[in-house]
């Protein structure tokens, strides 16, 4: 126990360590921690932990988390907090904290170490099962702690025994089917500045249980009266344990005001701490057992039928009296008292089981909503299940009868402000639904989700309905329950992330030439979870300097790049062939062994969903290569065609992405350089000619050359496995500077492609195109069924207007035109709504080197066949940065260079 | 000099009395897909010298020192670690017009980090969300899933052994979420 201080709105106060902020504030003095968030009025504490309706505190300390109740904050060192009025906010500054998170899976689970918790724990335990206890309170016991009592000793063996998990600070904030259960462990927040560095602040445990117990106790609920927010009137569990066992101090008298004997037992604790407790008033007509004894032996005064109508405060507000009424004939009394410790009965917590949808059963011995459910899966014990001890008759009762204006200042909901006025006027709108109840009068919408609220809600209901038709009235079981969701207690955003944050957030993939290029100074760009040198900037060049010189090099000496991030897949089977020609829309079982094919496949709808070249490895062998982006896709399309339409073919898929990387050299002189790393294949444009494949060495490595380029210029593809790759490369390099060789990224090679009018199936289309749409009839094979063949004949596919690929080529050739551009005719005219219709836009648009000008890719309605047609681009002022620009560009053939395929050789 | 590079550069971390974690580069892997109960796979078996499991998540042990596994992933998917020689013995097969069996080498398609120590299992309930104790995955059984999103068969070596089976490109980014797990574990 070791005392220290602490910063509250700028003051400072004593503390020990460990204990909750709330009883340090209150023995420090402070009844009136802040004022309400729509009414102004001043409040106090009202309760023990989590189900605090007042005491919203900010740290600023730590992490700076706000929208904490003062009463489940541990005192540490440095810990320095301000109160709040409802609404905190979040600090602007990075999260810095470790958040963790992990998978549990045990024989049972147990929610809550009061007594029933751990009772059941040690019945599991002694039946040999391993047992996770979880608490959300700083150490076990539950309600013993909160009188200052110690465990019985055969319960502390339980915490100490091998098969026992006890996690302390942490909530179970949901409960899931299949007994699943998520909880929230808060490690390190108490600790202060003494934390370890490496500690999770919190960690998040996902818990799968053969079992679970749950044992989570039971809220003291507050009564219904006029003026029952003031600093001062307290929960009286909550006010006898911050006086008996926190030693405050500053209630020098107290009233009681009771519907059980809970509050017999509050009042006698209050008296022997030293507060003068003036009466206890008790709604029921009499009342028995040993805490009544033991206030009678106590000498405090006891009034049967009697509770509190009103009360007054001081000038701050805080209470300063309390007016009490005879149930029965009204009369009222007066009484100065500066706490009023209230008790209205036991709310079970109820959250977890209604998360899986059972509805809790009214008891009216309870005066409580339970949950009874016991099976070798699933049980409730202790106060949920029922078991209240039996020193306990509460009555159903929640608060005398208010008039109007009684009724203004008579709060349900204290963080929302919310009055019996407020729910009587709901019901007089009609409402009787509590869900409709809840959303028109907002109780229960604050952060602690109507812990205190709901119940006196049902209840304040139940007599409502009482009043209007003079009948009995209704019991709280035909209001029924609220339905809870998870969480139950307000969760960190971070916590619920875990580790998966900041880089963690989502996979970054890589090839085995990714340390090269960030060593080559690589501006990378995301393609998918892949990252991919966009381009390679020598010192002080712009991204457009570089392209133009990467565009160059590959046009007119030699550049590589690395195409690892193609997808890959391995396909076997004597079948092979067969699936192909129905996968892809051209023929693959005439392709001859040793040669490769650019194939497109379509969706059954006829629209392109991928591309790429595949190679014929064996009779029965072929290396299909996909999109960076689509391999996941294909491979999953692959299997969905062999597995449930066409098990009968014998066709194996196997993704062999990352095991293959490949490294493309392209440009004129890539077939010298090449000469000097491959000894054992002629490269000659005879032996080797285009879209050929070879099996070769360098330097004793298998190597996999293949003719294909994505840019019409003489290019090889040097595959090898991923251990290679970056030998490979480096040979490439260090031989490449005779030849000036330059590296390239993706920039270069879409600007390459475009220029040769070559398709990214996702950037040149919508999701919308047909091969015949991409000008590509020649792809479509005629003597063969594929998927998306027979969609063709839609006629919507075959209407004129469709988007088609074209060329663009701007007016002003240094204007590169906006991607996503939107196209209109030049005589077009803005419609009686201003506005002008396009007919197409711009797909892709760079400046060419080659060409010496701009040009670009675009989707135009009945494209091809508006050849040499000028089309306007408008640019608004956002697009254009400037004033609203109108350029112009001419339809022109989507390839741009060497139609004549003369470059490749 | 011809050097072989694996994705994590053979990194370590750690220490066996808590956890040690370390890449173990370079385990040749060879993909099986063969049907059971086939021509084809008693031909795949009588080349193996050993009876391919046939649940999926056992595995067996494929050379006399145990160092070499088949691990069966599927119902008809089989991944061999370990045996070099597998692929060659195989490829056979590949080229029989009588037999339907697909051999892939896949050994630059994953590389393997391996967790060792009284902590292993820990470190992996981290990141793993399936059921780790013994009667749901004991030692000699495989399984599939994510770790930190990315794709992973892990295998339960030894008793306090896990080794994870990442995809290549996957590895740093799978390595790095293994660290960040076994930060308070590794002390």
């Amino acid at each position: 126990m070791s005392e220290l201080s602490f910063r509250f709105d700028n003051i400072i106060y004593k503390g020990i360590a460990g204990e909750p902020m709330a009883a340090a504030l209150l023995r420090g003095g402070l009844r009136s921690i802040t004022n309400s968030t729509y009414h102004g009025r001043p409040r106090g504490i009202v309760g023990l932990g989590v189900e605090e309706p007042n005491a919203l505190v900010q740290l600023v300390s730590g992490t700076m988390e706000s929208m904490l109740p003062a009463s489940t904050i541990e005192v540490s060192d440095g810990l320095a907090a301000h109160s709040l009025t409802g609404m905190g906010s979040l600090p602007d500054l990075p999260e810095n904290a470790r958040y963790d998170k992990t998978n549990r899976y045990v024989d049972v689970l147990v929610v809550g170490a009061g007594i029933a918790g751990l009772t059941a724990a040690a019945e599991h335990l002694a039946a040999g099962r391993e047992v996770l206890l979880i608490d959300d309170q700083p150490g076990p016991g539950g309600h013993l702690r909160h009188l200052g009592m110690k465990l019985p000793a055969e319960l502390n063996d339980v915490l100490t025994h091998d098969k026992l998990t006890y996690l302390n600070r942490c909530t179970a904030i949901g409960l899931y089917d299949q007994n699943y259960v998520v909880g929230v462990e808060r490690r390190s927040d108490h600790m202060g500045t003494a934390a370890p560095e490496k500690r999770a602040r919190i960690r998040v445990w996902h818990i799968r249980a053969d079992r679970v117990v749950l044992a989570p106790g039971a809220f003291q609920r507050p009564l219904i009266f006029a003026n029952n927010d003031r600093p001062g009137i307290m929960l009286s569990h909550a006010a006898a344990t911050y006086v008996a066992v926190h030693g405050v101090k500053v209630f020098k008298n107290a009233v009681v005001v009771t519907v059980d004997n809970q509050g017999y037992r509050d009042a006698v604790r209050l008296h022997n701490a030293g507060v003068h407790v003036q009466g206890i008033f008790d709604a029921r007509a009499s009342a028995s057992g040993a805490s009544v004894d033991a206030a009678k032996a106590a000498g405090i005064p006891i009034q049967y039928r009697a509770t509190v109508l009103d009360t007054n405060g001081n000038a701050e507000g805080s209470l300063e009296s309390v007016t009490v009424q005879n149930i029965d004939n009204k009369e009222t009394n007066q009484i100065a008292a500066v706490l009023l410790a209230v008790s209205g009965g036991w709310t079970p917590i109820v959250d977890l089981p209604t998360h899986i949808g059972i509805k809790p059963q009214w008891s009216a011995s309870h005066s409580a909503f339970l949950v009874k459910v016991s099976n070798d899966q699933f049980s409730t014990v202790g106060m949920l299940a029922g078991d209240f001890g039996d020193d306990d008759d509460p009555a159903v009762f929640f608060g005398p009868e208010l008039d109007e204006e009684q009724a203004r200042s008579a709060y349900i909901d204290l963080q929302r402000d919310a009055t019996l006025h407020d729910l009587r006027r709901g019901v007089g709108a009609g409402l009787y639904s509590i869900e409709h109840i809840k959303r028109y009068t907002t109780i229960g919408t604050a952060h602690d989700q109507g812990k205190t609220s709901g119940m006196l809600t049902i209840g304040a209901l139940s007599q409502l309905k009482k009043s209007e038709d003079g009948k009995p009235g209704l019991s709280p079981s035909d209001i029924g329950t609220l339905s809870f969701r998870p969480p139950y207690i307000p969760v960190p955003f971070a916590a619920l992330a875990g580790r998966e944050r900041g880089p963690l957030s989502d996979p970054i993939r890589i090839t085995a030439l990714h340390q090269w290029h960030v060593d080559a100074g690589a501006v990378f760009e995301d393609v998918g979870q892949w990252k991919r040198p966009w381009y390679f900037p020598k010192p002080g060049e712009t991204m457009e300097q570089a392209v133009r010189r990467e565009c160059i090099a590959a046009r007119e000496g030699v550049a590589v790049m690395d195409a690892s991030t193609l997808g890959k897949i391995d396909i076997q089977g004597p079948d092979a062939a067969v699936f192909l020609d129905r996968i892809y829309t051209n023929m693959f079982s005439t392709l001859p062994e040793g040669q490769c094919r650019y194939g497109v496949m379509c969706k059954a709808d006829g629209i392109v969903f991928d591309d790429g070249v595949t190679t014929r490895l064996g009779k029965n062998h072929f290396l299909m290569t996909t999109t960076t982006g689509g391999a996941a896709r294909v491979m999953a399309w692959l299997e969905e065609w062999l597995q449930t339409e066409w098990p009968e073919l014998k066709v194996y898929c196997t993704s062999v992405t990352e095991h293959i990387s490949t490294i493309a050299l392209v440009g004129p002189k890539s077939r010298q350089l090449l000469s000097e790393l491959v000894k054992d294949i002629d490269l000659s444009k005879e032996a080797f000619p285009f879209m050929h494949s070879r099996n070769g060495t360098i330097d004793g490595i298998p190597v996999r050359i293949a003719r294909i380029s994505f840019s019409g210029e003489l290019a090889f593809e040097i595959n090898v496995t991923w251990d290679y790759a970056r030998y490979i490369w480096e040979r490439v390099w260090a031989l490449g500077r005779a030849y000036d060789l330059t590296a390239y990224g993706t920039e270069t090679m879409h600007v390459l492609r475009a220029e040769k009018g070559y398709i990214i199936v996702g950037q040149d289309t919508d999701g919308t195109q047909t091969p015949y749409d991409l000008n590509m009839s020649w792809i479509v094979s005629k003597k063969k069924e594929f998927i998306g063949k027979r969609s063709f004949q839609l006629p919507y596919l075959q209407q004129p207007g469709r988007h088609q690929l074209v060329g663009l080529l701007p007016e002003d050739h240094e204007e590169v035109i906006p991607e996503g551009a939107y196209l209109t005719a030049v005589d077009a005219q803005p419609d009686d709504q201003g506005k002008t219709a396009h007919t197409g836009f711009v797909t892709s648009s760079y400046y060419s080197p080659t060409l010496g000008r701009s040009f670009a890719l675009a989707l135009v309605s009945n494209g091809l066949n508006r050849m040499g047609e000028m089309v306007s681009v408008p640019l608004p002022p956002e697009v254009s940065g400037g004033p609203r620009k109108l350029l112009r560009a001419t339809i022109c053939d989507a390839i741009f260079i060497d139609k004549e395929n003369l470059r490749r050789d | 000099m011809i050097t072989k590079q694996s994705p994590l550069a053979g990194v370590h971390t750690g220490s066996a009395e808590t956890v040690a974690i370390l890449e173990l580069p370079g385990l040749p892997m060879i993909d099986l897909r063969v049907a059971p109960g086939t021509a084809s796979y008693k031909a795949v078996t009588a080349i193996l010298h050993i009876d391919l499991p046939l649940k999926t998540g056992a595995t067996v042990a494929v050379s006399p020192d145990g160092e070499a596994h088949a691990l069966c992933l599927g119902p008809d998917w089989w991944l061999i670690v370990g045996d070099k020689d597998a692929e060659l013995k195989l490829t056979t097969l590949r080229s029989n017009e009588e037999y339907h069996v697909s051999v892939v080498d896949v050994s630059g398609q994953r590389t393997s980090i391996e967790l060792e120590g009284p902590h292993a299992r820990e470190v992996l309930a981290h990141l793993w969300e399936q059921d780790l104790r013994d009667r749901s995955f004991p030692v000699g059984f495989v399984s599939q899933g994510l770790i930190a999103k990315a794709p992973v068969i892990v295998f339960h070596v030894a008793p306090s052994t896990y080794r994870l089976m990442v995809r290549s490109s996957f590895a740093v980014h799978a390595w790095k979420a293994v660290v960040d797990a076994a930060e308070e574990a590794i002390v």
